[in-house]
C-alpha cells in the first residue's frame, strides 16, 4: 500500500463509541418492524401475535388467488390525433435552459409520451454541467401544491379579472405618475428586459423601475471587478494555482457546476500539469474538502489572508497574523503569474477589492479572469432593494410586481418588507406557490414552471440560450412575461416576442438562425454579439450608480487593507458563517423531496439544517459529539445582533474552532404557507408534526434572519455571536456512521502527485496478493488467480459493462444521486427512515476523513498497538477528505448471488449483477452478504403507505408523472440496488442492432456517468478494446475496491492523487 | 340453427339482381360489371353512385344533369381543365359549387368506352347486398354441454354412496339381528366407527387411496394455479376475446383488404410499443369510406365521434373523445417487452405471437404469454445475425479468445445460435 492512513467514516467510528461498536456488528440496526408490517396503519391493535399473522397471511393469499381468477380489463387508449414528434415508448429530447437567478445550465429534457421525466446536461452545446438542484428541478414541475390558477387574496379568481386589476393599477399609476416597481430574480433574459422596456413605454408617466434581488448575492465581487450585473468569468481551465478564500465555487457560487467541470479538467494527474488548489475557510465546504491545501481560518481573518497574500506578492506592507499560513499559497501564485486565480467568496467590498488587486498584480485579469465576459447570476442590488423597502414603508410605492423572489422569507429586512408590503396599494405576485411573500399580495397570477415556459437567457456574455416548453402548462397558469406583454401596447405572445428579439441578432437567415438555436438550445455569438436587450435603461437609478462605481486603485487597496484589519481586530465572540447547501441551495426548491433526501456532501445529514461546529468546541461546550440513530444531537441557540436561531449541533472536523456554520434555505413555510409537501417535519408514523398553535413545523430554521446588511450589501459572515445549549435534544438523520468499512485499507487509495509522477505503480497502487503454497514454496499470487468458483465467461466475450470511477475527479457534489433517483424511480423515504438506516439510494457517496496517526508512524515512534489505535482516535483538526461514490460493484463473483434461496439475483453474461424483483421473496441474505453494503430493502410500500404520503412524490397523481416508465416501481418486501441502468444498456444495444452497427463507445451512458459534472464516472464496454473504460480499467491508477475479498467487481476505482508535497506514506 | 328468413330474401334479391344485369346487358351499350370495377378503382374514393355527397358530389342522375352536354362530360372526366376552358355555363356552375369544398377533380385516364361502362353502372346502380356474417360462436357463450358430464359424475357418486350406505346399513341390521339371535347384547356402532374398523382392517388399501387422492389434489391444484392469469393458449378453454368499443374487424382490414399490419401499428419496428393507431390514421381512409360491409355506418360513425368529424358537412368539429380500446395482449408491468427488438431485429412475424389476426373478426389472445412461453421461444429461435454489424462484432469477439471459441462451438452444436445462447434467458433482459 502506498498510503497507510486510517480512514474513518464519522466521529463515531473514530472514537469507537459503544453504540457505534454495537451497531456496527449488526447488519440492519433496528429491530425488524414486524408489528408495523402486520398492523399497518392500525397502531392501536398491536396485540396481534403469530397466529394472527398467519391468519392474515392465509387470508391475503386466498384473497389474492381469488382476485387473480377474474380477467382484469385493461384499457388501451391511443391518441385521438397523434402528435408527429411523439412515438409512444420512445423518449423525445428537447434542448432547453435552466435559470433561476442562482443556478444556470444548458439542459436536455427527456420526455416520454409528452411528460418531462429526466433532465440531463446538454454537453454538446452551451453550459451542460448540472448540479443536483438542476437535475431535480423536473420533480418540482409536478408539485401538486402549485397554484392551479390566479388568486385574489386567498380566493381563486379568473385571469380576466386579475388582468383587469393589474391593468387598472398601471393606468392609475400612470395617471398619478406614481411609483411602479418590478422586483425579480436577477434577470439575464434579453427578451424579458425588452418586455419590461415595452411596459415602461406604455406607461411613460409612471415611474417604473426594475429591482433585481438575490437572496444570496455576489454584489461585492461584481462591484470590485466593475462588471455590472455580474461577476467576471473565471477560467479554471488554465489556472495552475487556485486560491480560494471562503469561496465554495463548487456549490455556493455563480455558475458553480460549469466551474467545477473546468476546474476538474485542470486536475488530471496524467495531464501535463495539475492545478494546485489552496482553500482558506471556516466551515468545511465542498471546495475545501477537495483542496490540496486547506487552512481553517475565522471569517474575520478572510481579509487578513488576502492582505497578507497581497503583501507577499507585491512586496509591500507588513506581514500579519495569517502570514505564516498564506506563505505557501503566495509563493505558488508568484510562480505562475497570469495563470492563477484568487477567488474571494465573501460579499464584502474590501475583501473583494484586495482579491482584485492580487489578481491584477499577478496579471490574471485579462488572462484567467475575463472582465468583458461576465456571468449574470446571483448579483442582486442590495441598495436598490433597501431603498425600495423604505419607499414601501413610506407608502410611496403604488404598484409592486414580483417574480422569482421571496423577500418575506429570505431577506435580511423581511420584517420591514412585510410591513411595507401592507402599505403598497397594488401588489401582484407571479409566484407559482402561495409562498411567504405571495400570500401577502393582493393578487397572485401564477407563472408557469420553467419546463412549461419560453424564455431566453444571456447569462454568460456572448452566449445566448433559449428555454422551450416541454409540456403544456399543467395548471391554469401563465408566464409572467405574457402578463406583462398583455399590459404593454405590444401585446401578442411571449414566444413571438422572443422570436422578434432573436431576429434582431440573427446573422443571415433569421428562420434558420432561430431553428438552429432552438435545436441546440443556445448559440455562441462571441463577445461582439449585437446588443438586443435594453438592460440598463430599466434598472433603477441606484443600480446605474453602483454599476459605474470606480473599481480599485492602489489607494483603495490600502483603504481596504485598513478596513479588513479593523474587521479582524474588532471581531469578538463566536463567528457565524451562513452558507448554502448542495441540495437546498437558496431554499427555492426546499419542497423538493429528492433534494431534501440528498445527503450533505460533508456531514451526510439529510432533511435538516444544523449548526456546524468544530468537535473540540462542541466537546468544550458539552454537546453530543457522536450522533447515531439512538443518540440525538444537542440543541443550541445562536444569538447574534439580537437575533436568534435554535438548531441542533453537528460537529464537523475541519471547522475552525470559534466559528459556527448554518445553512440558509431552511425553515420555509413557518407560518403554514402552502409551499409544498416536503418542507415540513413529519411524525414517526406519518402526518405532519404540528407546533402548539397547530401550524406545521418547518424543517430547520430560517437563517436568513441572521444576515446582516453591511455597506448596503448582505453580509453572510457575522461576529460577536453567542452559542448556548438549550439542554434539549433533537434526532438527526445521517446516511453515514452506519455502513462501516472499519479499517480496511483497500477500500480507497490515495497518493500525492510527486509519488504518482515519479514512483512505480507499487508505490501508490500495489495489487493485492495472497500467500499460497505452490510446489512446497510460499508464493505471492494475485487475488484474481485464487478462486473457489468457476469464472463467469465475461472477459473478452460479448459485452462486459463496467464503470470506472476516478477518485481524483469525484468532488462529492451529489448530482449523480439525484440523477439516479430520477432515472431509476428510487423511492424517497423521509427522515425517520433514513435515521433507521433504511435510505434507498442506489448510489451513495461515502465521505472519509483521515486521521493523523498511521500504523507506520506508530511503529516508527515505537508505541504499542493499543496506544497507537487510541491515538488514531484523536481527531485531526484539519483532516483530508475523500469522496467515494459507492454503488453495486456488479461483482463477477458476487457474494449476494450465491446466497439467494430463490435465484432472484443472478449474473448476466454481460457482467451485470441482475436483480429480479418479481422473484425476490425478501430474505435479505444478499444484503447481509454484500461486502459493499449497497443493497437496499423495500421495508414498506413507499408509494402507498400513509407514513410516506408527505415525503414520497409517487403518492400523488402529479408526482407519479415523473416516474420512468421503463423501470419497475418496486413494492414492499423486495431487495433492490444499482442495475447499472440496465434499461439504458438494453435500449442502447437495441439501437445499435436496429442500425446494424457495433455499440459505439459513449453511445450508452448511465444516469450517474451522464450527470457527473466532472466526468469522474465513465461507463462502457470493457470488452471493447477501443473503449475509454477499457483503457481506464487497465490504467496504472485503477484498482478494485476490497479486491482481497475476491469479488472481482466490474467497477473499478482510480487512485486519488493530491497535488501536495508531503508524502503520505 | 334456426331457419333464417333473411337468407331467403337475400337469395330473392340476388336472383332479381342477376335478372336485372341480364336485362341491362341486353339493352345498353355499357357493361355494368366492367363499369363497377372501374368505378371502384378510380371514382369510389370520392364519388358515390348514389346521390349522397362523399368527398365529391354523388353521381346518381349524372347523365340527366349533363343532358345536352354529353360530349363535354367525356372531356370533363378526361381533362376537367379543358372542360372549364370551354366556358360552358353548366361546368362553370359545377366548379363554382364544389371546387371550394373538395378541390378540382383529377384528370382520369379512361377511354370513352370505359366512361360508357361507368355511366351504365351509375344509371343501373343497385346497392350491393350485404353479406350476412353469422356471429361465430364466441368464447363466452359456449353451450354447457361439457358441464353435463360432471353432473352425471355427481349423480353416479351419490348413487354409489347410497348403495354403500344402504349395504352397510343392511349389514349392521343383520349383525344386530344375529347378535339378538345369539342372545348377545346388540352393538349398534355408527357409520364412522364402522368405517374406522374397516379402514383398520384394510390399511394398505386405505394408504394407497390416500396417496392417490393427495397426488390428485396436488396435481389438480398445480394445474389450476398454473392457469391463473393466463388468458390464452392451449391450456385455456376460451381465449381472451373482449368485445371492443368499436367492432373493428382485422379480418376485413388486414385479411380481405390486405392492409399491412404496420400501416396502422406503425412503430412496431422502431419502438417498444407497436402503437394502437390514433383516430387520425383511421381517417386516412375513412374520411371517404363511411360505410362498412357488415355494420354499415354505425361502427365507422364511432370513429367520427371520437375524432370529431362531421360527416354531413365533411369537416372537423374539434370535439374529440378518445377511443377506449380494451387491451387484449397485456403483459404484467414487471416485464419489459420491446416490439422493435422482435419485429425489426429478430424479424419475427406478427403472427408468431398474435396468431392469424388476418382471420380474426374479433381479436383474441391465442398464445398464453406466460414466461414459459417466452423463454421456450428464446430457446428455439435463431438470432438473425446476417448483415448486422452488431452481431458481426459479437461474433468476432467470440472468435478472439479461447474461451469464446469453446463457447461458439457449444452454441453451434445444434447448428444455430439461439436467443438463449446470447443471453436471452437472463433475468435482466426483460425484468428491470
Amino acid at each position: 500500500m502506498g498510503t497507510e492512513k486510517r480512514y474513518w467514516t464519522g466521529m463515531e467510528e473514530l472514537h469507537g463509541t459503544k453504540e457505534f461498536m454495537d451497531s456496527s456488528a449488526k447488519e440492519f440496526k433496528t429491530e425488524l418492524p414486524v408489528e408495523e408490517f402486520v398492523a399497518g396503519a392500525a397502531q392501536a391493535d398491536l396485540s396481534s401475535g403469530r397466529r394472527d399473522f398467519l391468519k392474515f397471511l392465509g387470508f391475503s393469499v386466498g384473497a389474492a388467488t381469488l382476485a387473480a381468477c377474474e380477467t382484469p380489463v385493461v384499457r388501451a387508449i391511443p391518441y385521438v390525433i397523434k402528435p408527429e414528434q411523439v412515438t409512444p415508448g420512445m423518449p423525445t429530447y428537447y434542448a432547453s435552459t435552466f435559470h433561476d437567478g442562482f443556478d444556470y445550465g444548458s439542459i436536455l429534457v427527456k420526455t416520454r409520451e409528452g411528460r418531462p421525466i429526466y433532465i440531463k446536461g446538454n454537453k454538446d452545446h452551451g453550459h451542460g454541467s448540472l448540479n443536483a438542484r438542476i437535475n431535480a428541478s423536473v420533480l418540482s414541475l409536478y408539485d401538486s401544491t402549485r397554484l392551479t390558477g390566479p388568486r385574489k387574496g386567498s380566493e381563486s379568481t379568473t385571469w380576466a379579472s386579475a388582468d383587469e386589476a393589474i391593468k387598472k393599477a398601471l393606468i392609475d399609476a400612470n395617471a398619478a405618475s406614481a411609483e411602479v416597481v418590478l422586483l425579480t430574480e436577477p434577470i439575464a433574459s434579453p427578451s424579458t428586459l425588452n418586455v419590461i422596456a415595452e411596459l415602461k413605454a406604455n406607461y411613460p408617466s409612471a415611474n417604473i423601475s426594475h429591482v433585481p434581488y438575490a437572496p444570496v448575492s455576489f454584489e461585492a465581487m461584481s462591484q470590485a471587478y466593475g462588471t455590472a450585473n455580474g461577476t467576471p468569468y473565471l477560467d479554471f481551465k488554465s489556472a495552475k494555482v487556485v486560491v480560494c478564500v471562503a469561496a465554495d465555487f463548487m456549490n455556493d457560487f455563480p455558475l458553480s457546476a460549469q466551474y467545477t467541470t473546468a476546474y476538474g479538467s485542470a486536475r488530471k494527474p496524467e495531464g501535463k500539469w495539475m492545478s494546485k488548489h489552496f482553500q482558506f475557510e471556516s466551515i468545511m465546504s465542498l471546495a475545501g474538502s477537495n483542496a490540496d491545501v486547506r487552512r481553517a481560518i475565522k471569517p474575520s481573518e478572510e481579509g487578513l489572508v488576502l492582505a497578507s497574500i497581497y503583501n507577499h506578492i507585491t512586496g509591500q506592507g507588513s506581514s500579519n497574523a495569517t502570514s505564516n499560513i498564506t506563505k505557501g499559497a503566495a509563493e505558488a501564485l508568484k510562480a505562475v503569474p497570469g495563470e492563477s486565480l484568487v477567488i474571494c467568496g465573501n460579499n464584502d467590498i474590501h475583501c473583494q477589492n484586495i482579491a482584485v488587486a492580487i489578481n491584477e498584480a499577478l496579471g490574471n485579469i485579462g488572462n484567467t479572469i475575463q472582465k468583458d465576459k461576465t456571468v449574470q447570476l446571483a448579483v442582486g442590488d442590495g441598495t436598490a432593494f433597501a431603498s425600495l423597502v423604505s419607499k414601501m414603508n413610506s407608502g410611496a410605492v403604488d404598484v409592486l410586481m414580483m417574480h422569482g423572489v421571496n423577500p418575506a422569507y429570505d431577506s435580511p429586512m423581511a420584517e420591514e418588507f412585510k410591513t411595507g408590503l401592507g402599505k403598497v396599494t397594488n401588489s401582484f405576485s407571479f409566484s407559482s406557490h402561495a409562498d411567504e411573500t405571495a400570500s401577502l399580495c393582493a393578487y397572485i397570477m401564477p407563472s408557469n414552471h420553467a419546463l412549461e415556459s419560453w424564455n431566453d437567457h444571456h447569462v454568460v456574455s456572448g452566449h445566448y440560450a433559449l428555454s422551450q416548453p416541454c409540456i403544456q402548462p399543467l395548471y391554469d397558469t401563465r408566464q409572467y412575461q405574457g402578463t406583462l406583454l398583455a399590459m404593454s401596447a405590444k401585446g401578442g405572445t411571449y414566444y413571438d416576442f422572443i422570436k422578434s428579439t432573436w431576429a434582431g441578432m440573427a446573422q443571415g437567415d433569421a428562420t434558420a438562425f432561430w431553428n438552429n438555436a432552438l435545436h441546440n438550445g443556445s448559440v455562441d455569438m462571441g463577445l461582439q454579439a449585437p446588443v438586443v436587450a435594453a438592460p440598463v435603461t430599466v434598472k433603477s437609478a441606484t443600480q446605474e450608480v453602483t454599476a459605474a462605481a470606480p473599481t480599485n486603485t492602489s489607494g483603495s487597496v490600502s483603504t481596504s487593507i485598513a478596513a479588513v484589519e479593523k474587521t479582524a481586530s474588532s471581531a469578538s465572540g463566536i463567528e457565524v458563517v451562513l452558507y448554502t447547501k448542495q441540495g437546498i441551495g437558496t431554499g427555492a426548491q426546499a419542497t423538493n423531496p429528492w433534494l431534501q433526501e440528498l445527503p450533505d456532501p460533508i456531514t451526510k445529514v439529510c432533511w435538516d439544517n444544523y449548526i456546524t461546529m468544530s468537535p473540540a468546541q462542541a466537546k468544550e461546550m458539552g454537546f453530543t459529539l457522536y450522533m447515531a440513530q439512538e443518540t440525538p444531537a444537542s440543541v443550541a441557540t445562536v444569538e447574534v445582533n439580537g437575533k436568534k436561531v435554535t438548531l441542533p449541533v453537528v460537529p464537523v472536523p475541519g471547522q475552525k474552532a470559534g466559528t459556527v456554520g448554518i445553512a440558509l434555505g431552511y425553515g420555509r413555510g413557518a407560518n403554514g404557507e402552502h409551499i409544498g409537501n416536503a418542507a415540513f417535519q413529519t411524525k414517526e408514523y406519518g402526518g405532519y408534526d404540528l407546533d402548539d398553535s397547530g401550524n406545521k413545523k418547518p424543517i430547520g430554521a430560517n437563517a436568513y434572519a441572521l444576515v446582516a446588511m453591511v455597506n448596503g450589501m448582505a453580509s453572510y459572515t457575522l461576529s460577536g455571536a453567542t452559542v448556548t445549549g438549550t439542554g434539549e435534544e433533537y434526532a438527526i438523520a445521517s446516511t453515514q456512521t452506519h455502513h462501516t468499512i472499519m479499517d480496511r485499507e483497500s477500500v480507497l487509495k490515495e497518493t500525492v502527485l510527486g509519488t504518482f509522477k515519479n514512483g512505480e505503480q507499487n508505490d501508490y497502487n500495489r495489487p493485492h496478493t495472497l500467500k499460497m503454497h505452490e510446489h512446497h514454496e510460499v508464493v505471492d499470487k494475485p487475488i484474481k488467480e485464487v478462486d473457489l468458483w468457476d469464472p463467469h465467461p465475461v472477459e473478452g466475450i460479448g459485452h462486459w459493462w463496467g464503470l470506472s470511477i476516478d477518485l481524483s475527479s469525484c468532488l462529492g457534489c451529489g448530482a449523480c444521486i439525484t440523477a439516479c433517483h430520477s432515472e431509476n424511480n428510487v423511492p424517497v423515504v423521509g427522515k425517520d427512515e433514513v435515521r433507521r438506516s433504511r435510505d434507498m439510494h442506489w448510489l451513495r457517496i461515502d465521505r472519509y476523513f483521515t486521521s493523523d496517526m498511521t500504523k507506520e508512524k506508530g511503529e516508527a515512534e515505537g508505541i504499542g498497538t493499543i496506544d497507537m489505535y487510541s491515538k488514531m482516535e484523536i481527531p485531526s483538526e484539519n483532516p483530508s477528505v475523500v469522496h467515494m461514490p459507492m454503488m453495486c460493484q456488479h461483482c463477477n463473483h458476487a457474494p449476494c448471488e450465491t446466497v439467494c434461496p430463490v435465484a432472484a439475483t443472478t449474473h448476466s453474461s454481460e457482467g451485470l449483477n441482475q436483480m429480479t424483483y418479481n422473484r425476490c421473496i425478501g430474505t435479505r441474505y444478499c444484503a447481509n452478504n454484500c461486502p459493499y453494503k449497497v443493497r437496499r430493502f423495500n421495508w414498506f410500500n413507499y408509494k402507498a403507505y400513509a407514513k410516506f404520503s408527505e415525503v414520497n412524490p409517487s403518492q400523488d397523481m402529479m408526482g407519479r408523472m415523473v416516474l420512468n416508465p421503463d423501470v419497475t416501481v418496486r413494492s414492499r418486501g423486495v431487495m433492490e440496488k444499482c442495475s447499472m441502468c440496465v434499461q439504458r444498456i438494453q435500449a442502447g444495444k437495441l439501437d445499435s442492432k436496429i442500425k446494424g452497427i457495433p455499440v459505439a463507445d459513449g453511445s450508452i451512458e448511465t444516469a450517474c456517468s451522464e450527470a457527473c459534472p466532472n466526468n469522474c464516472i465513465t461507463f462502457g464496454d470493457i470488452n471493447d478494446t477501443g473503449s475509454k473504460v477499457h483503457g481506464l480499467r487497465n490504467d496504472k491508477r485503477a484498482y478494485l475496491a476490497l479486491e482481497e475479498v475476491g469479488t472481482q467487481p466490474s467497477i473499478n476505482y482510480m487512485v486519488k492523487v493530491r497535488n501536495r508535497e508531503e508524502t503520505l506514506a | 340453427m334456426n331457419h333464417n328468413p333473411r337468407s331467403t330474401s337475400s337469395l330473392l334479391r340476388f336472383l332479381s339482381f342477376l335478372a336485372l344485369i341480364l336485362v341491362s346487358m341486353a339493352s345498353h351499350a355499357g357493361d355494368y360489371a366492367n363499369g363497377e370495377s372501374i368505378f371502384v378503382a378510380k371514382c369510389a374514393s370520392c364519388h358515390k353512385p348514389t346521390d349522397e355527397v362523399n368527398a365529391a358530389p354523388g353521381l346518381a342522375g349524372v347523365q340527366e344533369r349533363w343532358k345536352g352536354n354529353e360530349a363535354l362530360l367525356y372531356t370533363w372526366i378526361k381533362n376537367p381543365n379543358a372542360a372549364i376552358a370551354t366556358g360552358n355555363p353548366y361546368v362553370a356552375a359545377l366548379v363554382g359549387k364544389w371546387k371550394a369544398k373538395f378541390g378540382l377533380m383529377a384528370a382520369q385516364n379512361v377511354t370513352d368506352v370505359e366512361i360508357d361502362d361507368i355511366l351504365t353502372y351509375i344509371a343501373e346502380y343497385k346497392p350491393p347486398v350485404a353479406t350476412i356474417l353469422e356471429p361465430t360462436s364466441s368464447g363466452g357463450v359456449e353451450v354447457a354441454e361439457e358441464g353435463m358430464s360432471w353432473v352425471w359424475w355427481l349423480v353416479f357418486a351419490f348413487a354409489f354412496l347410497a348403495v354403500i350406505f344402504s349395504l352397510s346399513g343392511v349389514k349392521r341390521q343383520l349383525q344386530v339381528a344375529q347378535s339378538i339371535k345369539d342372545g348377545e347384547e346388540p352393538q349398534d356402532i355408527g357409520y364412522f366407527d364402522a368405517f374406522k374398523s374397516w379402514a383398520g382392517n384394510n390399511l394398505a388399501l386405505v394408504n394407497i387411496i390416500a396417496i392417490f387422492l393427495t397426488i390428485l389434489i396436488l396435481v389438480t391444484a398445480w394445474d389450476w394455479a398454473a392457469r391463473i392469469g393466463v388468458y390464452g393458449g392451449e391450456t385455456v378453454e376460451n381465449n381472451y376475446r373482449p368485445e371492443q368499443p368499436i367492432k373493428f374487424s382485422h379480418q376485413l382490414h388486414a385479411g380481405a383488404n390486405e392492409i399491412e399490419c404496420q400501416y396502422c401499428h406503425s412503430s412496431a419496428e422502431s419502438s417498444k410499443t407497436p402503437l394502437i393507431p390514433s383516430a387520425n390514421v383511421c381517417m386516412n381512409c375513412h374520411k371517404y369510406i363511411n360505410e362498412g360491409p357488415v355494420y354499415g355506418k354505425t361502427e365507422i360513425a364511432k370513429i367520427y365521434e371520437a375524432i370529431g368529424w362531421d360527416d354531413e358537412n365533411k369537416e372537423y368539429t374539434g370535439l374529440t373523445k378518445p377511443i377506449q380500446w380494451i387491451k387484449v395482449h397485456d403483459l404484467p408491468d414487471h416485464v419489459y417487452f420491446n416490439h422493435a427488438q422482435h419485429v425489426k431485429v429478430g424479424q419475427i412475424e406478427c403472427e408468431t405471437c398474435h396468431g392469424d389476426v388476418k382471420e380474426m373478426e374479433v381479436v383474441e389472445q391465442v398464445n398464453s404469454l406466460t414466461m414459459g412461453w417466452c423463454i421456450n421461444c428464446h430457446n428455439e429461435t435463431q438470432v438473425q445475425m446476417a448483415d448486422n454489424g452488431y452481431y458481426d462484432e459479437i461474433h468476432a469477439r467470440l472468435k478472439n479468445s479461447d474461451q469464446g471459441v469453446e463457447l461458439l462451438k457449444e452454441y453451434l452444436e445444434d447448428g444455430t445460435i439461439t436467443a438463449k445462447e446470447l443471453g436471452g434467458w437472463e433475468c435482466a433482459k426483460c425484468h428491470y
